[in-house]
């Protein structure tokens, strides 16, 4: 499903340098990216998303060459086959929790939205018991409301590789339980792959695999310019 | 683009009152100048008739805006005044109309207009109720008069005379006999009465009435000129002395107009006589020299507000750094970002310009009301 191969990226303003000879994440499976606080994983997980550049290597996401693909065609791409958890949640206040679902399909025109996307998206809802909360903003849910609201919308396309960074960070424990029972759930539904950065045990413990990031990264003398970020 | 207007449209809705503050800047901003272009012109516009409609006016020697204000728009009083003779000079040279003007007195800020029926159909003036005054003591009055001091057909209206006149007599009531039409000039303004009541108002004719019993004081204060007692009003002294204060005059001709002109050139003549045009067109220019200030004030301020405006918008970008990274990295292009900040803006401009066209066609369908009202 992702296979890296001798990826170099820098930020040489902070000093900062990850380096990843080989690493191959088959379909299907369930990877916990750990390290501790800037030793890249945050990094490593935007670089499989295409939304970071390396300096130098290939990534490969579902047999396509992300390094190779235009802007245009590595957002494309990204959308129609990446689903972004983020720590934050990052919902948009001023749409309501059905056009925050449905938001990848009103900012890219390579995604259509149709009478059958606001199905699967009600579905997804109803699924993550928040139908109820459809119409309304997401300053008047709670946390773990939230945050299943930024799940469908990682959901909603169907992709078939999640990247959550730190999904459960701002969750009590049962709601983050709750939040990863639904992401594995798809995941043996769909046969995608999960790679989760966290620094939770719980959450590292219920994946089959565990890589950490420290072993590739270094920290030097902070100098010149940055490397190359999109 | 529908998604970015969707997007826009609630970003806008959300945040009604930023938007509609944003609205409310841009529209006055905008609206300002516009509506100062529609009330000047249009102000310009009723001048201009106004003046235009009466080629030439005759007056005492003076100051000629106040001689134009007062006898032609009745604003103000133009206390000099002239004898019948130049009247019954210009009737005689038979070079034009001539329609002579008393315009001395004022009740309730209206003037009291003594003229001849001639004005009338000069100034195309038409009856909304009653008939014309056709007695002494009988006025007709425009409709902003009528409405002001609630008259209606048969009231009576106390005018205030001359000092002379009240210390002979009591003060006169004038019986309201007909209602004009508003015209949305100052003939709204105007209490129309035939020259002679004028006269009588100046203290020149009186009548021999019967005093008014004890207890009644409406009949104790003031005279009633009517049927029964008009004929024993009368004018002492020749009426071609008789004062006036000017002369509208309509000349038949182009050589007319330059024979009339021709006489009031000397030095030594106690009259005057002015083109009612050109005097406004002197005192627009002063106006417009007003405005191009105005105009230019409202630049810097319209800048600076546009300056606050764009530093408003600015940060509200940077506020949305969160929600627009998150964009990003699901997939949105640079280009569909800034659209849809785009059409955010497109909806403010646009609302801000729906604003602007319907606050000016509103001043424009009540400027002429606007100007009548803080003007005439």
């Amino acid at each position: 499903m992702i296979q890296i191969h001798n990826l170099q990226f820098a930020y040489q303003a902070e000093g900062f340098r990850l380096r990843v000879d080989e690493l191959a994440v088959k379909q299907g499976e369930q990877v916990a990216i750990v390290g501790p606080s800037g030793c890249g994983k945050t990094t490593l997980l935007h670089l499989m998303a295409g939304i970071t550049l390396p300096n130098s290597g290939q990534i490969l996401s579902n047999q396509t060459e992300l390094t190779a693909l235009s802007d245009a065609a590595r957002r494309n791409f990204r959308i129609a086959n990446i689903g972004l958890v983020l720590q934050d949640f990052a919902l948009i206040d001023y749409l309501n929790v059905i056009d925050n679902i449905l938001l990848p399909y009103r900012i890219n025109r390579s995604l259509k939205l149709d009478a059958s996307v606001i199905k699967t998206a009600e579905q997804l809802a109803t699924d993550l018991g928040i139908d109820r909360f459809l119409n309304q903003k997401p300053a008047t849910l709670s946390q773990g409301e939230r945050q299943r609201v930024a799940v469908c919308r990682a959901l909603i396309t169907s992709p078939t590789l999640i990247l959550a960074d730190e999904p459960t960070a701002n969750l009590d424990p049962v709601t983050s339980s709750w939040v990863l029972d639904v992401l594995q759930k798809y995941i043996d539904e769909q046969q995608a792959t999960l790679i989760v950065v966290s620094h939770d045990q719980d959450v590292i413990a219920r994946l089959n695999r565990k890589v950490d990031v420290s072993a590739f990264s270094e920290r030097l003398e902070p100098a010149g310019q940055g490397g190359a970020i999109e | 683009m529908r998604d970015s207007l969707y997007l826009a449209w609630h970003y806008v809705c959300h945040h009604r009152f930023t938007t509609l503050s944003l609205i409310c800047s841009i529209t006055l901003i905008a609206y300002l100048p516009a509506a100062l272009e529609v009330i000047v012109n249009n102000a310009e516009e009723h001048f201009r008739a106004r003046a235009s409609s009466t080629p030439l006016l005759v007056g005492a020697k003076g100051s000629q805006l106040e001689l134009v204000l007062s006898c032609l728009y009745f604003d103000g009083v133009y206390d000099d005044t002239l004898s019948m003779k130049y009247f019954q000079q210009i009737e005689e040279q038979k070079l034009g109309l001539s329609i002579p003007i008393h315009a001395k007195f004022k009740t309730d800020e209206f003037t009291v207009v003594g003229t001849t029926s001639d004005y009338a159909i000069h100034q195309n003036l038409q009856l909304a109720q009653g008939s014309h005054a056709n007695m002494m003591g009988e006025c007709v009055v425009g409709s902003h008069v009528a409405k002001e001091l609630k008259l209606h057909i048969g009231s009576k209206l106390p005018v205030s005379s001359s000092p002379a006149f009240l210390l002979t007599s009591p003060k006169l009531r004038l019986k309201v006999v007909g209602i004009l039409f508003q015209t949305e000039t100052p003939d709204d303004n105007a209490i129309l009465v035939d020259l002679k009541t004028t006269w009588i108002m100046e203290g020149l004719g009186h009548g021999h009435v019967k005093s008014a019993p004890h207890g009644s004081a409406n009949a104790a204060n003031y005279t009633d000129i009517t049927k029964e007692n008009v004929n024993s009003f009368h004018f002492h002294g020749d009426e071609s002395d008789f004062p006036i204060t000017s002369i509208l005059v309509v000349p038949s001709s182009q050589k007319n107009e330059t024979l009339l002109l021709g006489q009031y050139f000397s030095a030594d003549q106690p009259a005057q006589i002015v083109r009612p045009q050109e005097v406004m067109d002197s005192l627009l220019e002063k106006v417009f020299m007003v405005r191009s200030y105005i105009v230019a004030i409202i630049a810097v301020v319209s800048m600076v507000t546009l300056l606050t405006i764009s530093l408003v918008i600015v940060l509200s970008i940077r506020l949305r750094q969160a929600e627009l990274s998150m964009m990003k990295k699901i997939g949105c292009s640079r280009f569909t970002i800034a659209m849809n900040l785009g059409c955010q803006i497109l909806i403010i401009l646009s609302a801000s310009v729906v604003g602007v066209v319907c606050l000016t066609l509103v001043t424009d369908l009540y400027g002429r009301e606007l100007i009548r009202l803080l003007i005439l």
